[in-house]
């Protein structure tokens, strides 16, 4: 369905190749998952299969591709679209028109598909994807999980034989991410349909997956073959085969269900794990009282109260558009509340602005991009504190930047570097005025596994120092790993509070892999197995 | 019920072509408060919120009353003076200054509300599908460019948000000067994401039976250069039968690019826009307004006024006061579900 031979790829202006790759042939009917680190060329290769690479962002392409028979550099994005359906990162980034069957109608209209057949494919779609009941909802009005299935329908809808997506489900909760896996997976088998999907987050796709393409780093070359052949070459390891490789499991298991069968087939006795030492509870760094929010439409949080106590690394979770990074808002004085007090060490913020609440919390929106503004790394950890009116201590600076890996980095454009990098960038341009609070709203989208790895073995190190982190993220395994205290928001309302082991295991959708492969335990991580 | 796009771009230049063909104040004055309450009754869409669009519409009226106040030293009736030799500054401030950049300000309202409302009632894609089968990159570009507007618009509260964090306040313009760069390239990221996405899902495609168009590429200036050539034979050199040919020449071949042009890029429409009562009533309404503040016969001593030298009451009929209330027209059906 799709060969590569011999090719490279190089942005303008580039001195090294983008993507290099030998030989890569991906068969039909396969759901093949793609991974790698930032920056090894993921995205690249899927804007190479659709022609959107080079037609749109021009560089030097050398070497064969054929997809469904097409060559790509000739034939152009457009014409490629009948063959491939392409599916962004982020669903708000390709729709164009406000209302999902319009949205779902517009590659119809561009191929000048007849207004009767476009009526009867649009239905059929509908139904295929369950989502006749969004057919005449706003596009803003939808939830990550129904936004991203319209994405998959539009892209469906000229029936290409091939759909590709890009990280499609960075953006979703746990349970969000695994209905639009389920139905990908039910596609492929309907329809016989080969999907290319490119992922960070392996655990969640593994279970899916019949093939693995595993990009090596600045995509000088590729690892092709069986999962569990590309697994155990590659750096990527997701915990389960984390644990499978400790403990010589083979061939590895690429599901909780086929690591299941390693525990029966040898029983092993199971030894309780040490109690965690109970954390130090002094008085409350952040009390939450009745705090209620709402947007012009719909109430967001309703009446929550909690403490948030010095020193602890509270994790915040829930479904999609659940109300979490409105109370992170809330926090730092964004988001005006309608009913409700926050205090922060004792003081009601109400009558404060952000610039002072964020003196001693500090906020990593979602987005670092709209943080970075200077022209330089370093200049952006100067900028904050000659706004905060604080003195410029250079070795100070130059501590954060080496913590964050960004020394070599410090007079780089920050807008330059590497997702991972602006992540960190940002953060230290928050975290430089030593705030006593962190507040970090989903800080691992679109990082790398060993990004991800270096993100949290930084906020441990703050937190021994003496630094509350609260941290708002979909991923579980990452919140397993930072977590001393995790609350569950549901519908604007707390529905869970409590020690990570207890509250992971009690709601499934928040369960790690180890939690589901160990449920009679309290167990997370990989560490916490003791075999 | 749907009203048609080309009866709401009436309804827009009937708008437009009441503030080109009037300074009346008191008309301008009651197109502003109908505008407003026309925006006001319609649902709110992100950051377009009634209050925001008020608050917005009172400084353009403020800044340019009292701007022109300050600049124009013209006008018989004096209301201070201000003392010294400041250039622009110093000097008397007339009444008539005033009024006169009030009108101003009101022009300008008016026109900001217009594009306003024709913005939250018209989706893009009506718009857009209006542009010639024979443009399609330039629909592509002008998609692009109005998705850019809302863009910049997000990340500009983004930014905004994001400098409160790090206790930066933007309350003078040299605050804003570093944050230019990097708001200007996020509206175009974003803007280059959507016409990735686009493209992707085949727009602009060629029809694969389209002719050949390496040719069709010299059609566009051939027919330029004839039509100008036609022009210039006809108006300089006195030569009128073949300027003629030559022009009308010109005309055939920009015809032939249409429909070449158009064959190639085919396409059809989900949505049929059907032209319903109210959309012909809109129109009907929209054409009445523009004819009578056009034709002299109707209003025309009350659409000029001018406050310099001495300022007088403006004229008033009852008729250009009967025609603004049309504007309201689409208001009836804007607002109901079915």
């Amino acid at each position: 369905m799709i060969r590569i031979n011999d090719l490279s790829y190089t942005y303008p202006d580039a001195d090294q190749p983008a993507l290099q790759i030998k030989h890569l042939q991906v068969a039909p009917a396969s759901f093949c998952l793609l991974s790698g680190q930032s920056g090894s060329g993921k995205s690249t290769l899927l804007r190479l299969i659709n022609g959107l690479v080079p037609h749109f962002s021009g560089g030097t392409v050398r070497g064969d591709i054929r997809v469904n028979g097409l060559n790509p550099l000739q034939s152009g994005p457009q014409m490629m679209s009948g063959q491939v359906g392409f599916v962004f990162q982020n669903p708000e980034n390709q729709f164009v028109v406000d209302v999902v069957e319009d949205e779902i109608a517009f590659s119809l209209e561009n191929a000048a598909v007849p207004r009767a057949e476009m009526r009867q494919r649009l239905q059929t779609i509908l139904q295929r994807l369950q989502i006749s009941h969004l057919r005449h909802r706003k596009i803003y009005s939808l939830s990550g999980g129904e936004a991203q299935r319209v994405a998959i329908a539009a892209a469906l809808v000229l029936e290409p034989p091939i759909l590709l997506l890009d990280e499609p489900t960075s953006q979703l909760d746990p349970q969000a991410a695994q209905e639009v896996l389920t139905l990908l997976e039910g596609l492929r088998s309907k329809l016989n349909l080969t999907i290319l999907l490119a992922e960070q987050r392996l655990e969640r796709v593994l279970p899916y997956a019949t093939r693995l393409v595993h990009l090596m780093p600045r995509g000088t070359s590729i690892l092709t073959g069986s999962l569990q052949e590309v697994l155990a070459q590659s750096e990527l390891h997701p915990p389960l085969v984390q644990l499978a490789i400790r403990e010589g499991w083979n061939p590895l298991p690429v599901s909780v269900k086929e690591a299941r069968a390693f525990l029966s087939s040898s029983p092993v006795a199971l030894q309780s794990h040490p109690a965690a030492p109970q954390e130090r509870m002094t008085k409350p760094i952040i009390t939450v009282e009745n705090l209620s929010v709402s947007y012009p439409s719909q109430m967001v949080l309703h009446q929550i109260s909690f403490l948030i106590q010095r020193g602890e690394r509270l994790v915040i979770m829930g479904p999609n558009g659940t109300g979490k990074t409105t109370l992170l808002r809330s926090l730092v004085g964004l988001v005006k509340p309608q009913n409700g007090e926050i205090y922060i060490l004792g003081e009601s913020i109400a009558q404060q602005s952000s610039a002072e609440i964020c003196r001693q919390v500090g906020f990593l929106p979602q987005d670092p991009n709209a943080l970075l503004f200077a022209e330089s790394v370093r200049e952006e950890l100067e900028m904050t504190l000659k706004n905060h009116g604080m003195p410029l201590n250079p070795a100070a600076i130059d501590n954060l930047l080496e913590l964050l890996l960004l020394k070599e980095k410090s007079e780089a454009y920050p807008r330059d570097l590497s997702t991972g990098e602006r992540q960190r960038t940002a953060l230290g341009a928050i975290a430089i005025t030593h705030p006593d609070t962190l507040l970090l709203d989903e800080p691992t989208r679109g990082l790398d596994p060993v990004a991800r790895q270096s993100l949290l073995d930084l906020l441990h190190r703050w937190n021994e120092e003496g630094m509350t982190i609260v941290l708002v993220t979909h991923d579980v395994e990452f919140a397993a790993g930072l977590a001393s205290r995790i609350i569950i928001l549901e519908e604007g309302s707390i529905i869970a509070d409590g020690l990570p082991g207890d509250v992971m295991h009690a709601q499934a959708p928040y369960r790690t892999q180890i939690a589901q492969l160990f449920p009679d335990t309290d167990w997370l991580t990989v560490n916490d197995v003791v075999v | 019920m749907k009203i048609h796009t080309w009866a709401w771009l009436a309804w827009l230049s009937a708008g437009l072509i009441v503030l080109l063909s009037t300074r009346n104040p008191f008309y301008l004055l009651l197109l502003a408060t109908i505008l407003i309450i026309f925006q006001s009754s319609l649902p709110e869409q992100g950051s377009l919120s009634s209050v925001s669009i008020l608050r917005f519409a009172a400084s353009i009226f403020v800044f340019s009353t009292i701007f022109n106040a300050i600049i124009s030293r013209y006008g018989e009736t004096t209301l201070m003076t201000i003392p010294g030799k400041i250039p622009l500054i110093s000097g008397n401030i007339t009444l008539e200054a005033l009024i006169f950049g009030a009108i101003n300000g009101l022009v300008l309202i008016n026109m900001f509300t217009l594009f306003t409302i024709v913005n939250q009632v018209l989706p893009v894609k009506n718009l857009v599908r209006l542009i010639p089968q024979a443009f399609q990159p330039v629909a592509l570009v002008t998609t692009i460019a109005l998705t850019f507007i809302p863009a910049t618009q997000r990340q500009f509260s983004a930014i905004r948000e994001a400098q409160a964090l790090r206790g930066q306040s933007l309350k003078r313009l040299r605050d804003w000067l570093p944050l230019f760069i990097p708001l200007l390239t996020g509206g175009l990221e974003r803007a280059l994401q959507i016409a990735e996405a686009m493209t992707a899902r085949g727009y602009t495609m060629r029809s694969s039976d389209s002719p050949s168009t390496t040719w069709l590429k010299w059609v566009l200036p051939a027919g330029l250069l004839l039509l100008t050539a036609g022009g210039f034979l006809g108006l300089f050199t006195g030569l009128q039968i073949p300027g003629w040919i030559l022009f009308g020449s010109g005309l055939l071949l920009f015809l032939l690019f249409f429909i070449l042009g158009g064959r190639q890029f085919k396409k059809t429409y989900f949505q049929e826009e059907i032209w319903t009562v109210p959309s012909y009533l809109t129109f009907i309404s929209a054409l009445t307004v523009a004819i009578i503040f056009l034709l002299p016969t109707f209003s025309h001593n009350s659409l000029a006024y001018e406050p310099y030298p001495r300022i007088s009451l403006p004229l008033l009929q009852i008729l250009p006061l009967l025609a603004l209330l049309l504007f309201l027209l689409p208001l009836i059906w804007q607002n109901d579900p079915h």
